[in-house]
């Protein structure tokens, strides 16, 4: 698959995304990483196939603060609009992503703390944090 | 031998005796409120000549134990009416301590009140000369020319604002490139300085004979557990989370729990706080260059260096710093979202000797009370201009949030004993909200800090929305903290202490290194809960009472999107906090 970089309207930055995990040597992950469009809008797809049923899709948006962005091939800048399909839980799409578990302190959707087992249902604002703190 | 010195203004002298037997195994928030509690008459005016204002370095200030470059500033407050610690990060009470003087006690007032003071402390002494030149001055030319007259000091000093006697003033420190940017901001103890006729102090430790230290092998080696543990946790290590992107790093996480007041407490939610975030002052001071940096100390010997300089779009400097509470304030309080407003306003802030928290909070009322939109950054800079110029509505301003309220008839002032509250939603974070209500300083995070396991995650986890077990975390989080205000610490080693059990001996080790004392996490428990003690007592003669552990009531009353919860910790509750 092909490195992929663009920005489109919605996502305030450029993105790129280098799905499966191969070309930089880190482990390929369980799901695949595309780049889709949707409407004028270009999204990230997140999907773990298994074949047998065609796999039914949500919309969430996934924002990595503090630094964990770094993990994308280029910095989001913003919140990703993410197509996932449905019974991922946050830590699937983590994972996919390549968002290292052991730098993940502090899960939030929706407003409401939570964790990483969370499954994602549709219109989920998903915010993801290392550690931070301050005053 | 360690040292008290007095400063009577009344009789322009200063006496210098040895440490009181039973102040010599105290230091900081503990000497200052306990010094406080036995020379101040609770009842007095704070402004008038029977108020006192104590500094006192902490324990290990001054010492080469890390982050510890903390003084603290006591007195009784004009804006909160009851005792006030407020404390600060930089080199002037590392001085301070090298000379060998624990606390600075200045009392009186000026005869004649055209006149103004600066104490010159060295190794010789301290004097009172006389530089009526500065009445009036902002805090840029004041640190101006005590760079002319003093280039080898640490200064501290108040502005126009402290000699007006307006109670946003609060007592400004240098930092390590001497800007007037690090602030004893709190509860307007620059207007119990600026009213005695007392403009600046500068120090110099030249000679000075250091800190007193009991057991060196002992401090050197808490020193260095301390150190291991700030340098190994995620928030306190270099590259970490406050040295990437400052405080204002919490901007993001407190916006996504729905916690971060917005619009005059009026929301816990601010679409804009991506646009003021650390993150985006991080990528401002990468993209503009120049003079910009994030990783800015306020004093030598910081490891953690949470500060940061925000550069001008031509990578000029344009002030130091912009950090979370203030970022907060003047930014998503206020619905603004411009990063150079922000900044102007900090910078505004820091000329003018004030609070840049109790300056958000009570712009925040007044755009409630139609002085100005929400969101219209330069109309706010307008109105702090007004208090600079000291005009008929900048010292209503200049008194607060709870005085402009009730000048302009503003029922929602988010307040608790007249103090503006901090960058945390009580209605979101229900511990945060318990140590507002009942921390002897009025509405105060950093009294005890519960965000830490509230939000962050940090020493454990507990459910913000949720108020059980809120009194005891508000509780233990206030005795912990008033231990480490007294040893000089900064408040930010609290994670790596709280996470990391030889963090936490490596602090009490220096401390027994410097007192030649055995403490253990017991009497962390004992002072703290005694400074507690000391100080809701002071309260309680200055006319404070129950009723002044509560909530505004507009916070009983509307629920507060995204969650729609009100303040619902109960009277009785709130009462258990503190009952030790």
């Amino acid at each position: 698959m092909p490195r992929l970089k663009r920005k489109a309207p919605g996502v305030t930055g450029p993105l790129a995304v280098t799905p499966g995990g191969l070309p930089d040597g880190r482990s390929p992950c369980r799901g695949v990483v595309e780049v889709v469009r949707m409407g004028e809008h270009e999204v990230l797809k997140v999907s773990r196939p298994e074949g047998g049923k065609r796999p039914r899709f949500l919309t969430v948006t996934l924002s990595l603060y503090a630094g964990l962005d770094r993990h994308l091939s280029s910095p989001a800048g913003g919140p990703l609009t993410v197509e996932v399909q449905q019974g991922l839980r946050v830590a699937d799409v983590l994972e996919d992503l390549r968002v290292p578990r052991e730098e993940v302190k502090v899960v939030i959707v929706n407003h409401r703390l939570t964790g990483l087992d969370h499954v994602l249902a549709e219109g989920d604002r998903v915010a993801v944090f290392p550690t931070v703190a301050g005053g | 031998m360690s040292k008290l010195m007095r400063v009577d203004l009344s009789t322009l002298t200063v006496t210098t005796q040895d440490l009181p037997a039973e102040y010599v195994e105290m230091g900081g928030r503990w000497l200052t409120s306990t010094i406080v509690a036995r020379e101040v008459d609770p009842t007095c005016h704070p402004l008038g000549p029977n108020n006192k204002l104590v500094f006192a370095p902490g324990i290990v200030t001054g010492t080469a134990a890390p982050c510890s470059g903390r003084i603290s500033v006591g007195g009784k407050s004009p804006l909160t009416m009851g005792i006030k610690e407020a404390n600060a990060g930089t080199p002037f009470s590392q001085k301070l301590a090298r000379l060998g003087i624990r606390a600075l006690v200045v009392e009186g007032e000026v005869a004649d009140r055209s006149k103004r003071y600066v104490l010159e402390i060295d190794k010789d002494g301290g004097r009172l000369v006389e530089a009526s030149d500065l009445a009036g001055k902002h805090m840029g030319d004041t640190f101006a020319e005590f760079g002319k007259r003093y280039p080898g000091h640490a200064w501290c000093g108040v502005s126009a604002a402290g000699e007006a006697g307006l109670p946003l003033a609060g007592v400004c420190f240098s930092d390590a490139e001497k800007r007037p940017s690090r602030y004893a901001g709190r509860g307007g103890l620059g207007a119990v300085m600026g009213r005695k006729g007392l403009k600046g102090i500068v120090v110099d430790d030249s000679g000075g004979p250091g800190v007193a230290v009991k057991d060196r092998d002992r401090l050197k080696e808490g020193s260095r557990k301390l150190a291991d543990a700030l340098r190994q946790h995620d928030v306190t290590k270099p590259g970490g989370a406050l040295n990437s992107f400052g405080t204002a790093v919490l901007i993001n996480i407190l916006n996504e729990a729905g916690g971060l007041p917005t619009r005059n407490f009026s929301s816990g939610v601010f679409e804009g706080a991506h646009k003021i975030s650390g993150e985006a002052i991080a990528e401002t001071v990468a993209k503009r260059g120049g003079k910009g940096m994030v990783g800015h100390r306020c004093h030598d010997g910081c490891i953690i260096q949470c500060s940061n300089v925000y550069p001008r779009p031509d990578g000029d400097e344009h002030v130091s710093c912009v950090e979370y509470e203030s970022d907060w304030s003047l930014g998503a309080n206020l619905g603004v979202d411009d990063l150079d407003d922000i900044a102007e306003m900090v910078r505004l802030c820091n000329d003018y000797g004030i609070d840049t928290i109790e300056a958000g909070v009570t712009l925040g009322v007044a755009m409630e009370a139609g002085l100005a939109d929400f969101g219209d950054g330069k109309r706010a800079i307008t109105l702090l201009q007004e208090i600079g110029r000291l005009t008929t509505l900048g010292r209503i301003l200049g008194n607060g949030a709870a005085f402009t309220g009730r000048a302009f008839g503003v029922t929602r002032v988010p307040t608790v004993k007249g103090q503006g509250m901090p960058a945390y939603e009580p209605r979101a974070v229900k511990g945060i909200g318990a140590t507002y209500m009942t921390s002897p300083m009025g509405a105060d995070h950093t009294a005890g800090y519960t965000i830490a396991s509230e939000i962050l995650g940090v020493g454990g986890k507990t459910d913000p929305l949720a108020t059980e077990g809120k009194v005891e975390l508000s509780r233990n989080f206030q005795t912990t903290t008033a231990w480490i205000d007294a040893s000089g610490f900064c408040l930010f080693t609290a994670f790596a202490l709280i996470d990391i059990p030889s963090g936490f001996e490596g602090a009490l080790e220096a401390c027994n290194g410097v007192l030649g004392t055995r403490w253990t996490m017991d009497d962390v428990t004992r002072i703290g809960s005694g400074i507690l003690k000391t100080e809701t007592e002071f309260n309680r003669k200055a006319g404070l009472t129950a009723a002044d552990d509560r909530p505004p009531e507009f916070m009983r009353l509307e629920k507060l999107p995204p969650h729609g919860h009100v303040y619902d910790l109960t009277d009785d509750e709130l009462d258990e906090v503190l009952n030790f």
